[in-house]
């Protein structure tokens, strides 16, 4: 009873957060914005990078060991578009992200917070909203979808390779076999969820990381429940989107 | 263009060094650590599940529903029904439990663990075990080490239970598929030799996130910003480090490393 009236009192107090970090978007410090954008993504593209070519790697041996005992292991294109660029990529790439650029970007914000330098900024008169988390939030919602679109293409790369040069696949086969089953539809569902990863991702973040009261142990709980809290609500707001997209929940 | 290739190099040298440095850590806990003592192998085992088993439950289960509900349309438009429960329990069984389950693992505790030893480290508390001639290798990194050898296997296969769960409330709630084939279908598909593999895949990585995180939270920089870095640092090369540890084992698991041709 005590942990779900405390469960409810977080989601309120998350929720009128956002609220109030939404109400800074349209006074958000541009180049502070500019510059956590680029931060975040030139940090995170060679992790976001390999992380899609492992992953390609991993699915791609998987799906050949599988469709083998069937022997269709021609259809392995297939597997990719279907399972790869469907959920494989987005949903690890959106996850490592949330991993790589929410944990930092909550201990950033938590070591401010403990630090009091935003009390500090408040003193000065400069709003945290608009000075520190709008940007921060901004800039996590249009990076997500660039790493998880290099995420998608690395794997896809290293599945093409994998394909090719491990396992011997036909490489005109593959490669037709995955363009033919690859529609715009699935493009647009990995935007849509690459969206909502980033805009969970950044406010989870800040909402952690702002939620820090003293003594280094908060700086690493603030992005250890970032790191978890996105990974989950990511895992449900994809399945509801792949069926959006693709349908058959409901 | 350049420039960008030298931060690359930079980036893979970094990577490589860091390496050696985590297998020299690793190499130096089992040396000097040996076996951990019971008890706190034990409470370590014991914190390990109980911070690690809802996060895995929450990912697991929608994941397991997202199997069928694209499994079931890939499945019915090449009209081969029967198929759902084999592709579900195979999914499951080979990737989704053991993969996920050490993916929860390495934010959940991962995280903790490397925050929680670098909160020691700027607290001065692995220097106060050295001074009382206390070895914190053998007392703090020991038992965490070997608790996440030992637990990861276990949450993979609480992990398999509820995927295969999460697919069956698709499977039969929704698109009206038979209980009684669908889980005697999962059960047929399911090998002892992928059993096996599931347990030998997540001892593995249970080893590897376990070693990355109490290496970054041993190793960090006295500061609050340190504990940040550590934690950031280690869910990142865990992630990283599974992923690749994931693709080699299946290469040698499921294929035998071959280069045909």
């Amino acid at each position: 009873m005590n942990s779900a009236s405390d469960l409810l009192a977080a989601l309120g107090r998350y929720t009128r957060f956002c609220l109030s970090a939404t109400r800074a978007v349209p006074f958000l410090n541009v180049r502070e914005m500019l510059h956590q954008a680029y931060v975040m993504g030139v940090g995170s593209l060679v992790v976001l990078l390999a992380v899609g070519a492992f992953s390609g790697a991993m699915l791609t041996v998987q799906g050949f060991a599988s469709l083998r005992a069937f022997g269709t292991s021609e259809l392995l294109g297939m597997f990719i578009a279907l399972g790869g660029v469907r959920e494989v990529f987005p949903l690890i790439g959106a996850g490592c992200v949330g991993a790589k650029v929410g944990s930092a970007v909550a201990s950033e914000v938590a070591t401010l917070k403990i630090g009091q330098q935003i009390d500090a900024l408040e003193v000065m008169a400069v709003d945290p909203m608009r000075f520190l988390v709008a940007p921060r939030l901004v800039a996590c919602i249009v990076v997500t979808p660039l790493l998880v679109g290099a995420c998608l293409l690395a794997g896809l790369v290293s599945s093409y390779l994998i394909a090719t040069l491990q396992l011997g696949v036909d490489q005109g086969v593959f490669v037709s076999r995955l363009l033919e089953n690859i529609s715009l539809r699935d493009l647009v569902s990995a935007l849509v969820k690459a969206l909502g990863f980033g805009m969970l991702t950044g406010t989870l973040a800040c909402w952690h990381g702002y939620a820090a009261d003293a003594g280094a142990a908060s700086v690493g709980q603030a992005s250890n429940r970032t790191v978890v809290q996105a990974m989950v609500t990511g895992g449900v707001l994809n399945l509801f989107v792949s069926n959006v997209f693709y349908g058959g929940l409901l | 263009m350049l420039d960008g290739l030298a931060g690359l190099g930079a980036a893979v040298r970094g990577m490589v060094a860091s390496l050696g440095a985590l297998v020299r850590f690793v190499a130096g806990v089992l040396r000097h650590g040996g076996l951990p003592p019971a008890g706190e192998l034990v409470h370590q085992c014991m914190t390990l599940v109980r911070r690690c088993i809802l996060p895995v439950t929450l990912v697991v289960v929608p994941m397991g529903a997202l199997i069928s509900l694209q499994g079931a349309a890939l499945i019915q438009q090449f009209g081969v029904e029967r198929l759902l429960a084999p592709l579900v329990a195979i999914t499951v069984v080979r990737e989704l439990a053991p993969g996920f389950a050490a993916l929860m693992v390495a934010m959940q505790a991962g995280t903790a663990l490397a925050a929680e030893i670098a909160v020691m480290r700027v607290r001065e508390e692995l220097d106060a075990y050295e001074v009382m001639a206390v070895d914190p290798l053998r007392h703090v990194v020991a038992p965490r080490l070997f608790a996440g050898v030992l637990i990861a296997p276990l949450l993979a296969v609480m992990a398999m239970g509820l995927a295969i769960m999460g697919s069956w409330l698709v499977a039969v709630g929704i698109r009206g598929f038979s209980s009684r084939a669908f889980l005697e279908g999962c059960l047929a598909a399911i090998s002892t030799w992928d059993l096996a593999a599931c347990l030998i895949k997540s001892a593995v990585f249970g080893a590897v996130l376990s070693s990355v995180a109490c290496f970054e939270g041993y190793t960090a920089h006295r500061s609050a910003e340190g504990v940040g870095r550590a934690s950031n640092r280690s869910v990142v090369s865990a992630i990283l480090s599974i992923l690749v540890a994931n693709y080699v084992l299946n290469s040698l698991l499921y294929v035998g490393v071959v280069v045909p041709g």
